[in-house]
């Protein structure tokens, strides 16, 4: 399924149209939103909007469902409680998982499978801790989270997808 | 539920590997107060609630599942710096408790490795602890060096105040603990604009430059206020704000000067921790800070 069907499968569920349906249009997430002060072409409201009308080509265009810094402003905001940034995860679920991810996140969920850390442990961070007598750094079960990962067809997306948004770092 | 003073430590990957000198103070302060922390053996990324939750709602379940039980083992409730790990622990710790179909698909993941989500402990952040269970008057008691005459600018960290179903804070668009948290060490909380800002962080990877122009606005209005530093409770807003701070100057041919503390290491300055203990190496100089408070850096 491509990730157009993805929405749209996602987006007829009654239960998620039901929430979205009582937006109003008033702005208030855009108004509180950190990333369209700086990226106007990132406008909650209009996003949502966008995919009230069903018009999920656009909601895919650019990396604009990767721009929410979940920082949950618009969720605290809504006088209708629609939880926008929770229901963008939705959007981001559905694009993953017809391999539309942006290079370095998925660089990142690949180094948590492979190691269980999102930051590398590098020998001089181990220097430093024990410089501050902190204890060294504990092993991470990897096979443990290999498991959960794979019963969940995670690593299946991290094998088969490559980006195909345009990350601005290579 | 977990036993009084003792926490399962959840430090968090960047503070692990990247900031330890935010573990470092944490332990200092926490220590004095008898907090005892446990090393949580095997755990993993929270996970993170970008790219994980971003990929996959259920994988991210599943791996912060794995997480609570290892806590639940040891029968204490999680304590991190971090508000990352703290929102991302929180959210599925409430989420699986409550959703029994959540939890079914949880378990069912976590049977796998024999291991179980029980719901029997919670999650707390440094800043929640200190200011709801330690309490300003018992802090008020050790401090040793009031930090009298210095300006501070509070910065919270979004994920440490919202959604507030979760983090149950009481007005996340005017929260108070951090600032009263900062006002016992004897320095005075300044007022200023856009103080809930989200500080741009988590979209780094993707847009650069969106991110920077987000933490760019912070650190303006917090320049305009007057104030001698930013006190974060968040370790990644911590490397937007200081490591990335010069990158951010250069990129809007702009100049901010911004020290930029955690809250722990402002309090361990007022406890009279020696500077060299934990060594403060950010980024922004705290000349500025240490000079107006006459503390020498031995």
């Amino acid at each position: 399924m491509g990730a157009i069907e993805k929405l749209r499968a996602l987006t007829d569920d009654q239960n998620f149209r039901k929430k979205l349906s009582v937006c109003y249009q008033c702005g208030m997430c855009t108004g509180g939103c950190p990333v369209a002060h700086v990226r106007p072409d990132y406008n909650p409201r209009r996003m949502l909007e966008t995919i009230l009308l069903g018009r999920y080509d656009e909601v895919l265009a650019s990396n604009l469902i990767w721009l929410c810094t979940s920082c949950h402003s618009c969720l605290e905001r809504c006088p209708q409680r629609i939880e926008l940034s929770e229901l963008l995860v939705d959007l981001k679920n559905a694009a993953a998982e017809s391999g539309s991810i942006p290079k370095m996140l998925l660089e990142r969920a690949k180094r948590i499978a492979e190691t269980g850390q999102s930051t590398p442990v590098s020998k001089a961070s181990l220097v430093w801790r024990e410089k501050l007598n902190l204890s060294p750094i504990s092993p991470v079960n990897v096979e443990e989270i290999q498991t959960i990962l794979q019963a969940t067809k995670f690593p299946g997306w991290l094998e088969r997808t490559r980006s195909n948004v345009n990350g601005t770092r290579e | 539920m977990g036993q009084g003073n003792r926490f399962a430590w959840f430090p968090g990957c960047w503070v692990s590997n990247r900031m330890p000198y935010i573990e470092a103070a944490d332990r200092r302060v926490l220590d004095a107060f008898g907090i005892e922390l446990v090393e949580m053996k095997g755990a993993q990324c929270c996970p993170e609630p970008y790219a994980v939750l971003g990929l996959g709602r259920e994988a991210w379940f599943g791996l912060a599942g794995r997480n609570l039980a290892i806590a639940e083992e040891m029968k204490h409730d999680i304590l991190t710096p971090c508000p990352g790990c703290y929102n991302t622990l929180k959210t599925a710790n409430m989420s699986i408790r409550n959703d029994s179909s959540q939890r079914r698909r949880v378990n069912d993941l976590l049977s796998k490795v024999g291991r179980e989500f029980k719901g029997e402990i919670e999650v707390e952040h440094t800043a929640t602890v200190l200011h709801n269970k330690i309490g300003l008057e018992k802090i008020a008691g050790a401090i040793e060096r009031p930090l009298v005459g210095l300006r501070v600018a509070t910065h919270y960290g979004c994920h440490l105040l919202r959604p507030s179903r979760v983090t149950g804070t009481e007005d996340p668009e005017r929260p108070t603990f951090l600032d009263r948290l900062v006002e016992v060490t004897g320095a005075e909380s300044v007022p200023y604009m856009r103080k809930t800002l989200c500080c741009g962080g988590p979209i780094s990877s993707v847009d650069e430059n969106a991110s920077y122009a987000i933490a760019r606005e912070k650190l303006l209005k917090v320049k305009q206020a007057g104030a001698d530093c930013l006190a974060v409770a968040c370790p990644a807003c911590m490397i937007q704000y200081d490591t990335n701070q010069h990158s951010i100057e250069k990129t809007f041919s702009e100049t901010y000067g911004v020290p930029v503390l955690y809250h722990t290491e402002l309090m361990c300055l007022a406890m009279g921790v020696p500077v060299g203990q934990i060594g403060f190496p950010h980024q922004v100089k705290l000349d500025r800070v240490l000079d107006k408070l006459s503390i020498s850096r031995a």
